[in-house]
């Protein structure tokens, strides 16, 4: 069993607030706004049981981006799509980081009841984490041209990264 | 509740205590505003001739000389349960604490210096050079209204917008940005996103009032705003913030935040 990586937009929109006027358990709307759903499918990377392929999921994130930004994300079990109706398609990625494309996959055909089910049922038990822009930037310039295919990095990410290699600290 | 309050006031979305027009001996040396949970409830502390202490759980706050309290939309003021001395006296409005319902810019000047208005002078005193171009440009951008900010592009957009106003402004657009989020007249979103640009700016000119400016952030009743202070502090690599971002996980009572603060700690203490 592994588990599903989902970038957030924002982490802050995942906060637990317990706020007064929710009724007893509700979510506040936030999250359901961060997902990023383009023609029905949700973009997710699938994570071994023993993470041991996190990192490369993490630095395709950080080296598909315009620029070093940190990065935002949440860990929930791979069962949940499943276990209320969500299709998965294996599509591999895009990424500047060829050795993890495969672990690519999206939900698709989704709906908005699916979308608003799928939020309820990660919401409380989703393993959030933030890797801080100084730390993506140690990440992408320690992969530099090893892991990392530079051809298919976009230019002010190249750029930024390049001038951090030149310059370190 | 406060029990002896008029119920105008209590339905008023702004309540102004001031202790230092109070005459006898019954005037308390701060005030402390119980409210619960304060991020909660909705509440918020809009200017602060006052010593913003709040205690660790963040359900009561110390106030000096005077402060104003608001309550967000759908929320009332009536969530403040009750002011107390520091010895946890009940005040009223006959005794020690003074409401006043409508005010206006002059009033709040005539409330005497605090310990908080001294520590601030170096901010007020610099604040001589005049730009209103500048402060409006800023309140424009800082004033937007997000949802674009989950759009990449549009978020580099405005770094793009602010670092250049930044390079611009210098001190100045410091000074008016700390205002803002004194004021909390902006969109909190936007100064997290801003915050997070102040921290990465590499200006040595303002390395001294970006450092201040983000400490200072930390204590914002916004959780956004701390949260981008925090990150801001982490970009800033200064290893000074290790106390403030200590201090902030004691008084931070939002637990996903609390980690991340968390997180911004054990980096300044990696690279320490």
């Amino acid at each position: 069993m592994g588990q599903y990586l989902l970038k957030f937009g924002k982490k802050r929109n995942w906060d637990d607030l317990g706020l007064a006027w929710l009724p007893r358990g509700a979510i506040q709307a936030d999250p359901a706004t961060d997902l990023r759903i383009s023609s029905g499918k949700l973009s997710v990377w699938w994570i071994e049981e023993d993470r041991s392929n996190i990192d490369l999921v993490i630095l395709a994130l950080a080296s598909s981006r315009q620029h070093l930004e940190k990065i935002e994300f949440g860990l929930f079990e791979d069962t949940i799509p499943g276990q209320i109706g969500i299709k998965v398609a294996e599509e591999v990625g895009v990424s500047p980081v060829p050795s993890v494309n495969h672990y690519h996959r999206n939900f698709i055909e989704m709906t908005t009841d699916q979308l608003t089910t799928l939020v309820n049922s990660i919401f409380f038990n989703i393993s959030k984490s933030r890797k801080l822009k100084p730390e993506i930037t140690k990440l992408l310039t320690s992969e530099w041209g090893n892991k990392i295919d530079v051809g298919n990095v976009k230019p002010d990410l190249r750029s930024e990264i390049e001038n951090e290699i030149q310059l370190p600290g | 509740m406060i029990s002896d309050l008029e119920p105008s006031i209590l339905s008023s979305m702004k309540l102004f205590l001031c202790e230092s027009s109070v005459t006898g001996s019954f005037v308390p040396e701060s005030l402390l505003l119980h409210a619960g949970d304060w991020d909660a409830k909705g509440l918020h502390l809009k200017y602060l001739n006052a010593v913003e202490n709040f205690d660790i759980n963040r359900e009561w706050v110390e106030a000096k000389t005077g402060v104003i309290v608001s309550s967000a939309p759908g929320y009332s003021l009536a969530d403040l349960r009750v002011i107390t001395d520091p010895h946890n006296v009940i005040l009223s409005s006959s005794r020690g604490v003074r409401y006043v319902e409508e005010f206006t810019g002059s009033t709040v000047k005539h409330l005497r210096p605090t310990q908080y208005d001294m520590e601030q002078s170096l901010w007020t005193q610099s604040e001589t050079v005049e730009n209103p171009s500048l402060a409006r440009r800023l309140k424009a951008l800082l004033g937007i209204q997000l949802r674009e900010f989950d759009d990449e592009l549009e978020g580099i957009e405005f770094k793009s917008e602010f670092t250049r106003l930044l390079r611009q402004g210098g001190k100045t657009a410091l000074h008016i940005i700390k205002k803002i989020i004194d004021t909390e007249s902006a969109n909190p979103e936007a100064l997290s996103s801003a915050l997070e640009v102040i921290g990465e700016y590499s200006d040595p000119e303002t390395y001294e009032e970006r450092f201040r400016l983000m400490v200072s952030a930390l204590k914002s009743t916004s959780r956004w705003i701390r949260d981008g202070a925090s990150i801001g502090l982490a970009a800033l690599g200064d290893i000074r913030a290790l106390e403030f971002i200590e201090k902030a996980i004691s008084a931070e009572p939002v637990s996903d935040l609390k980690e991340d603060l968390e997180g911004v700690l054990a980096y300044l203490r990696s690279i320490g």
